[in-house]
């Protein structure tokens, strides 16, 4: 069955959101439509101002509306330690979980040279900037456990040696809390034992 | 029609993976008795993927797939044992193992002996004391080998001697070695015998030999790669200087 066209529209463009299917994008559409459409009205409007004002960094390239961003900006923040990771989300996560009072640098992505991804599309050349200038004395690494994070990891912290003064640490990697050994996969598993570490 | 591709348990690497959808990834795999094979792996992604096995280049897999055509869909995949978790420095040389793959293998053309070559070479990569490069060299021979391109590194094409150490010789890519006895004039890469010798017997303890030996590989594997460049060769080593 098919609707007007402007409603097979909205449908159509719901379904740019991650996980939202056919079914639910008409869902949403007919909900905004028949009972939200003041929420609906606000949606567009914030939607639309967000996409136009919201950029990156210039420091940490992480999604921000002003050109530097609060994180960044702040004055009560170390600005001698630097956290490297892949995404937005992963600032957000490192922030709520730990005490950590750094600043961060998100590279938007990994190195994946097979998918043409190189190290100039995830700002490295940013990065080698910002590690020139003197400010920054250790180097975090937080890059996904992935063999790209990695790799990217590696990339690095091959930077930073190259840079008298900078000291380099990769987040520990091993068995997750609450976790059963017997569940956890071999690689993680060989892992936590080769970095096991003395009490 | 063509038949149902079913299989089952099937030994193998993942050479390349991509996000497909919100939860599933497509996969270019490498098996060891189906060589090369494409596969939809479903929800396989994201927090409420639920798999014991590491999904990833590197980690010894048993595949099971079934369907037709060239993309099929992976029914099962669990932990084939071992680990092989390359250090950071060596997984840029993985990934350009995995690209010739990709790039010079057809898929559903089974090449077992190249199998055994390629798990043989990432073990070598986990040791850090071993130079990579004498891996990847040793690699390329066999690749070229297994493909049917293999080295000619006996004898001269023209004159059917044995190769000496101490002559150079320009190689051509179809017919193999040539000695040149003056250094004017040479179309293709002029290598010295002890080099070609060496490429024979897998010893790179020379740092001249492997030099040689680079670019001698990368000629002869230019030539099967149509002019367009291997992405992991050229963008990790871009911007070296960063």
């Amino acid at each position: 069955m098919s609707f007007s066209p402007l409603i097979n529209q909205l449908i159509e463009a719901l379904r740019c959101l991650p996980g939202v299917g056919p079914k639910s994008a008409q869902r949403m559409a007919f909900y905004l439509l028949d009972r939200e459409r003041e929420g609906g009205r606000h949606l567009a409007n914030t939607l639309l101002e967000a996409i136009e004002k919201v950029g990156h960094c210039e420091q940490c390239r992480n999604l921000s509306e002003t050109p530097v961003c609060q994180l960044c900006a702040s004055d009560s923040r170390d600005r001698s330690l630097l956290c490297i990771v892949e995404t937005p989300a992963d600032v957000h996560a490192i922030a709520q979980a730990t005490e950590y009072k750094g600043l961060f640098f998100v590279l938007m992505g990994h190195l994946s040279p097979l998918d043409g991804i190189g190290p100039l599309d995830i700002g490295l050349d940013k990065l080698g900037e910002r590690l020139d200038s003197g400010e920054i004395s250790e180097v975090i690494l937080a890059t996904n456990a992935t063999v790209e994070g990695e790799a990217t990891a590696h990339y690095i912290a091959e930077m930073a040696a190259r840079r008298e003064g900078i000291n380099v640490s990769r987040i520990a990697q091993g068995v997750p809390m609450g976790g059963e050994l017997e569940y956890v996969n071999s690689s993680t598993l060989s892992r936590a034992f080769l970095e096991r570490h003395r009490l | 029609m063509p038949a149902d591709h079913r299989q089952h348990l099937q030994y193998g690497f993942i050479l390349h993976s991509r996000p497909y959808r919100d939860t599933s990834s497509l996969l270019e795999i490498f098996t060891r008795d189906g060589g090369r094979v494409s596969l939809v792996a479903r929800g396989v992604r994201g927090s409420r993927a639920r798999n014991s096995a590491r999904l990833e280049a590197f980690v010894p897999l048993l595949f099971s797939w079934a369907g037709r055509g060239e993309l099929r869909t992976m029914t099962a995949v669990e932990s084939a044992g071992g680990v092989f978790t390359l250090p950071g420095s060596r997984i840029i040389s993985g990934f350009y193992m995995n690209e010739l793959i990709l790039r010079l293998l057809h898929r559903d053309d089974p090449h077992p002996e190249l199998f055994v070559c390629y798990e043989r070479a990432l073990q070598a990569l986990l040791d850090e004391s071993r130079p990579q490069e004498a891996v990847l060299r040793r690699y390329e021979r066999e690749l070229l080998d297994e493909l049917g391109y293999g080295l000619q590194l006996m004898e001269d094409a023209h004159s059917g001697e044995p190769l000496h150490a101490d002559s150079q010789y320009c190689y051509h890519p179809e017919q193999g070695p040539i000695q040149q006895p003056d250094r004017q004039q040479a179309d293709y890469p002029l290598i010295s015998g002890r080099t070609l010798l060496a490429i024979r017997d897998n010893d790179y303890r020379d740092p001249q030999i492997l030099r040689e030996a680079k670019i001698l590989m990368r000629f002869l594997l230019s030539q099967h790669l149509d002019n367009r460049p291997l992405k992991s060769r050229e963008l990790y080593w871009q911007s070296r200087d960063l």
